[in-house]
């Protein structure tokens, strides 16, 4: 056994990082103008749903002690297995892709305004190759060593913002629209926690599969905590009325808060801590899905793939003209099917599992 | 030739800038927007107030020079008058430092000024922390003519002076980030700082904080004023409350972030003085609002608590605890009172509350549409409002009882 | 091509160099005598000394010979050439001829050897070697003696609560040194041989019962490896013995403190040791290493991670500072306080550089001042000292340059480096610095960000003789936390389990 491989620190990182900085995008402008104040319940109404499928899934990969293409083609025979990864992989592929080109619309929008979007998307795919060539371990260990000082960050975000007038009445009426539409958007929305299920990819590099049950179930139930308390955050202090019509809310919420007179704008620091995340984020996608690649069509070396996946997501995410339709056209459609598919697998490789067992056993 | 091929892209990169980047002394700062009214339809007069850098710095050339350049012109929004700035100043106009934005009253009664408003925020550089200022008259003059004695700089002023409210509550807390608020959730009316730079025709004596911008008579040359509220409804201004005023609805509100006001009373027993004493509000309001029948019902209780700063009178307050009770029983009273003339105008002339009641009266409702169909500023001109203020003595200072003034020296 | 040519080089370059060494000693003592003459070329090499006699008591000719310089000539005189020539009594004849030897030289260690190489090399450690008419056996005395300083404080590595002793340039020395704070039977000393013109020997000091066998045999390895002429020193030898020669980041800990090495021995390092030079290498060491100090645990807990915060700082200023001042004031300009951002605007008017330019000219003024401070002569020192404060300090602002708060700058991130503790560790932040700049000078922050983010990743993928440069923190293995912060010194139970120690608790 290599007692350098991935454990569950590393896989927790990974989670929290991919995961835990979808509030910081596009994402919550999907959610408020649904939801409006009682958006905060989406996570954990979310995380509860997907957690059935999650649980089923786990309860798999132990049982077989594979990845998750692995598992799925073994379940399904090579033909539908390969269908189904390819299809996870073309989901990664183009989910990436478009989440990537909203980052850079984000940093563009805010920071850089003048220079061109393709600079900073190739600068952001070159940089992220460059780490995921590196290979699996260079990103799970990467991902925890900037953990705790992104969590630092976060935090301290929070602890600012709290000074700042908030006020728990903006959380009211406490079902915004109503519970059915809370009920129906977290289902619809399910698929921001997806990444427990596919990081499943990294397993072949990980001491024990045990452990990455672990870490998915400490990484949801963390990050359905995480992000409630942020868009409760979000609510409390720019009332959901006004979330309506405001893009990215994170950014706001770093360029609201001050430390007294003279330290008054924040957002750079905070910028710093988003940067790393996202980049190691991107790190992480690039890398499972070139990894998706390889093991859906049996090929060697994922790092040479990475090679032409890179251009690839530059080019599709070069594609959308705007942070609106990168993020609320495709990425809204991107995500619902993405919902529907992760929710049903699990339950369609269980079948899957107890036929083999059934007509094993005779 | 592998490295000649790496280091040209860099020294290119390096010696000719990249797109977002400025040199620091490239940029002009503006530290104040002012906005009016122009007569052009789809247009509107607006001033910058552009520091300049060398004042104040030693060893620069800048002693001589004027703390800042000022330029008004006509232009279709504030965001895009930038470039037409450049036509006078040399430098790339810049707002990330903009601490505030005064607008002329006149202005600010239109619908239009609004819609100019509203659409600044889409600019990266508009931060939602900018203090907005409501001038009685043009902005464009009330920038030219606030000429702070003791700031060197001018967003210094602005920086120190909006600063101000969290201490006396004389001025409200008015940032473009709660007058989005205000505008998007279609509740509650906006309280923006009121100020001026001219001398009321109509001075008068307000005691310590009855005034409107202008009002105080003050000697000195510096004639700026800052002082009450501009109370605006739906973003569009309607009406004007004193410093008095001010304070009080600040203290009608749920959480009052003012942490001291000094203010006076009318001494109970000698009509002639008032007692001086510094309030502060301990905890947040508690504040019930009854949504069942068709009036709604508004219980407030106000929990303040008062150190005696200073009893000219020469009336023992402090050891008496008969007197005590008297003059608490009497600040009571008095206080009740106020807020409840100030609520009454607010619900027959303005008809928009500017306590933010709707957060309160929003915990009644299960979903939007619910609330949104009771109409909550409707119904609040009509409300039944019962205000109870709990006055708490918590200090005297540190003297005890008053020192004894001979009655006849009095007479003389 | 070259390849190939390089290896037939070689290959003859060894034949010519061992011929005469692979001889056996003769019984014939003349023989013997001029083999040595001329592979120490005695005909020119004047230090290279045969002292002939005859051995009474053995009623047989003999010979010594040992290299000036290296021996203690009173030890010779009175220990070897006396007794050889003086003692005649109780001899007994039928004893075996070592035994004899041992018997009338009375000096503390006697080798008995029989080839011509092992003589050479005895000579050449300064042993004094004695051939006796008709045995085929060579004696290396131990009379070796040779000149070194005095023990004294470390001189890069001061501490102001512990010891101040520091290595000197003699192995036995420096091994004295550590077996005097570690008394404990398990600690040896392993010589390894080096396969190389003056086979130099390489001491490897570990503690038996808790290294990692296999640390042990990879430095070996690599040891073995080693094909050049000689090597001078450990500082040589670190960078033949390192993963990854171009890189920037160190994988091998220099240390000149003794009690330092002592710790890490404890912890189940090896410790490798060599002639020549007043510190010693300890393999195999993570990112952590290079940042604690032998005074870290010496203070107390709060006082130890008070300096450990305050390095940390360093650390990071060193690194930024420059890069994050271009970045802010020229892509940032919302993040400094309104003020300050008057203030340096006022200052640049008049400069005729932009900020990347200005900071370029002081950090290389300053690296020029660091260097030229270190080669100058100490009797003109002072003067760099003033040149540096006047030209740096004043009049590169009073002539409109440079403006004042550049001055803050660099002076700052010159501090700040100082404060690193280790020597490799220092020029590696020095040299990365003038990356950070460049990337901040293009994307501002997020220049920065990529920069730092690909130095962590890199950092992860590093190795030091197989243990992850940044475990025990990941890949993470169980320790007692002494990484940025320690615990206190009870609580540091555990012995870092990712340098594979054999025992695991400290007991």
């Amino acid at each position: 056994m290599n007692k350098y491989k991935l454990g569950t620190r590393e896989m927790v990182a990974i989670l929290l990082i991919t995961i835990g900085t979808k509030f910081t995008d596009a994402t919550p402008n999907l959610l408020f103008p649904k939801t409006y104040m009682a958006t905060w319940m989406v996570p954990l109404f979310a995380a509860g749903m997907i957690a059935i499928p999650l649980a089923i899934f786990l309860h798999l990969l132990n049982k077989y002690e594979l990845g998750l293409v692995d598992l799925v083609k073994k379940l399904s025979g090579k033909f539908v297995g390969t269908v189904f990864s390819s299809f996870i992989f073309i989901f990664y592929l183009v989910g990436t892709a478009f989440l990537m080109s909203d980052y850079v619309f984000i940093l563009s929008t805010l920071y850089f305004p003048q220079t061109p979007d393709y600079v900073i998307l190739v600068v952001l795919a070159v940089v992220c190759f460059g780490i995921a060539s590196g290979g699996p371990y260079m990103i799970g260990r990467t991902a925890w060593i900037v953990l705790p000082y992104v969590m630092i960050a976060l935090a301290l975000l929070l602890i600012l913002a709290m000074v700042e007038e908030m006020d728990t009445a903006y959380l009211f009426p406490i079902f915004g629209k109503g519970l059915d539409v809370v009920v129906k958007e977290s289902f619809l929305k399910n698929s921001i926690y997806v990444e427990t299920i596919t990081m499943a990819t990294f397993i072949p590099f990980m001491t024990k599969v045990k452990q990455y049950s672990k870490a998915a179930i400490i990484g949801l139930s963390i990050l359905a905590i995480e992000m409630s308390f942020f868009f409760m955050f979000y609510v409390t202090i720019f009332d959901a009325y006004s979330l309506e019509d405001m893009l990215l809310p994170f950014q706001h919420l770093t360029r609201v808060v001050e430390l007294g007179r003279f330290i008054s704008n924040f957002e750079g620091y905070f910028l710093v801590f988003w940067l790393i995340a996202s980049i190691v984020k991107y790190t992480v996608y690039l890398f499972v899905t070139a990894h998706l690649f390889t093991q859906t069509f049996n090929v060697k070396s994922t790092r040479f793939h990475l090679i032409p996946i890179t251009t690839l997501m530059v080019l599709i995410g070069m594609y959308p003209d705007n942070l609106i339709s990168s993020s609320f056209l495709y990425r809204n459609t991107v995500l619902h099917i993405g919902s529907f598919f992760f929710f049903i697998l699990p339950f369609l490789l269980w079948i899957l599992s107890l036929r083999k067992k059934a007509s094993a056993s005779p | 030739m592998k490295k000649i091929m790496f280091i040209i892209p860099l020294s290119i990169f390096i010696l000719t800038g990249c797109w977002d980047k400025h040199e620091i002394e490239e940029q002009a700062f503006v530290v104040v927007i002012g906005l009016d009214d122009s007569e052009k339809e789809d247009g509107v007069s607006v001033t910058y107030q552009i520091a300049n850098p060398q004042v104040g710095i030693p060893n620069t050339g800048g002693e001589k020079e004027v703390a800042s350049e000022i330029i008004t012109f006509t232009a279709p929004d504030f965001i895009t008058a930038r470039d037409l700035a450049n036509a006078t100043v040399a430098r790339k106009v810049n707002f990330a430092h903009t601490k505030a934005m005064v607008i002329g009253e006149d202005f600010i009664r239109t619908e239009k000024a609004k819609k100019f408003l509203t659409s600044g925020i889409r600019d990266r550089e508009i931060r939602r922390d900018i203090q907005v200022v409501v001038s009685k008259e043009k902005a464009a003059d009330f920038i030219k003519n606030n000429n702070p004695n003791l700031e060197t700089r001018p967003h210094k002023f602005y920086d120190l002076m909006t600063g101000r409210w969290a201490e006396t509550g004389l001025v409200p807390l008015s940032d473009l980030q709660r007058y989005f608020q205000r505008i998007e959730s279609k509740n509650d009316a906006y309280l923006a700082i009121y100020a001026t730079t001219e001398k009321s025709d109509d001075d008068k004596y307000g005691n310590e904080d009855d005034y409107l911008p202008g009002q105080i008579d003050q000697k000195g040359s510096s004639r700026t004023q800052l002082i009450g509220s501009a109370l605006l409804k739906d973003g569009v201004m309607i009406g004007t409350l004193t410093g008095e005023e001010t304070r009080s609805a600040l203290n009608l509100r749920s959480k009052s972030i003012a942490k001291y006001m000094r203010v006076t009373y009318k001494d109970p027993f000698n009509k002639k003085y008032r007692v001086a004493a510094l309030l502060t509000k301990p905890r947040s309001n508690k504040i019930e609002i009854l949504t069942q029948e068709v009036t709604p019902k508004v219980n407030v209780t106000i929990p303040l608590s008062f150190k005696i700063l200073a009893i000219p009178s020469g009336e023992n307050y402090v050891t008496n605890l008969e007197n005590q009770e008297l003059l608490r029983r009497h600040v009571e009273d008095t206080l009740k009172k106020k807020y409840n003339e100030l609520v009454k105008i607010t619900q027959e002339e303005y008809k928009i509350n500017p306590f933010n009641w709707s957060r309160v009266a929003r915990k009644n409702f299960l979903t939007m549409q619910e609330y949104e169909e009771y109409d909550w500023d409707d119904k609040y001109t009509n409300a039944d409002v019962n205000i109870k203020v709990e006055v708490k003595f918590t200090g005297f200072g540190k003297q005890l009882g008053p020192p004894k003034v001979d009655e006849k020296d009095e007479g003389k | 091509m070259n390849i190939k040519k390089l290896f037939s080089n070689r290959k003859k370059f060894e034949v010519t160099r061992n011929s005469s060494k692979e001889e056996k000693i003769k019984d014939n003592l003349e023989h013997n005598i001029s083999t040595l003459s001329s592979i120490f070329e005695s005909s020119i090499n004047s230090d290279f000394v045969i002292r002939q006699c005859d051995v009474l008591s053995l009623e047989k000719k003999a010979s010594t010979f040992f290299l000036n310089g290296l021996v203690d000539p009173k030890e010779i005189e009175e220990f070897i050439i006396n007794a050889l020539t003086n003692s005649e009594e109780n001899v007994n004849k039928n004893m075996d001829i070592e035994q004899l030897v041992n018997d009338i030289i009375p000096i503390k260690n006697i080798k008995a050897v029989s080839m011509i190489s092992e003589c050479v090399q005895g000579l050449n450690n300064g042993q004094t070697l004695l051939l006796v008419e008709g045995i085929e056996n060579g004696f290396l005395l131990d009379t070796t003696k040779i000149e070194h300083r005095g023990v004294e404080t470390p001189q890069n590595e001061l501490v102001i609560k512990g010891s101040n002793e520091g290595f000197v340039e003699s192995v036995a020395i420096n091994k004295a040194l550590i077996r005097k704070q570690l008394r404990y039977e398990k600690l040896v000393s392993d010589n390894v041989e080096l396969h190389n013109r003056a086979a130099d020997s390489v001491s490897l000091m570990y503690v038996n019962d808790l290294v990692d066998k296999d640390v042990v045999e990879d430095v070996k390895k690599r040891l073995r490896d080693i094909d050049v002429d000689t090597i001078q020193n450990i500082a040589l030898l670190e960078q033949y013995l390192e993963e990854r020669p171009y890189s920037l980041v160190p994988t091998i800990l220099y240390t000149e403190r003794p009690d330092r090495v002592v710790s890490y021995m404890l912890e189940g390092h090896v410790v490798i040791l060599a002639e020549n030079s007043p510190a010693c290498l300890v393999v195999p060491v993570t990112f952590w290493s290079f940042f604690h100090t032998a005074e870290d645990n010496y203070q107390r807990w709060a006082y130890g991670n008070f300096i450990r915060i305050i390095r940390l700082l360093c650390f990071l200023i060193a690194i930024v500072t420059p890069s994050f001042y271009v970045a802010v004031t020229t892509f940032h300009i919302e993040m400094l306080p309104t003020d300050l951002a008057l203030a340096i605007a006022a200052k640049r008017e008049t400069i005729p550089f932009p900020v990347i330019v200005e900071v370029l000219i002081m950090e290389v003024a300053f690296e020029i001042l660091r260097e030229a401070g270190i080669r100058v002569p100490s009797p003109i020192g002072p003067t760099i000292g003033i040149v540096g404060t006047l030209i740096l300090g004043q009049a590169a602002v009073e002539a409109n340059i440079i403006s004042p708060i550049m001055v803050i700058v660099v002076a700052i991130t010159g501090l700040s480096s100082f404060a690193i503790p280790d020597i490799s560790f220092s020029f590696m932040i020095r040299v990365i610095r003038f990356g950070f700049l460049l990337s901040a000078a293009i994307f501002g922050l997020f220049g920065i960000v990529i920069c730092l983010t690909l130095s962590v990743a890199y950092l992860t993928t590093l190795h030091s003789f197989g243990v992850p440069f940044l475990s025990p923190k990941t890949p993470y293995n169980p320790s007692s936390k002494d990484l940025i912060f320690r615990r206190t010194i009870r609580k540091q139970r555990i012995r870092p389990t990712n340098i594979n120690p054999q025992d695991s608790t400290r007991k």
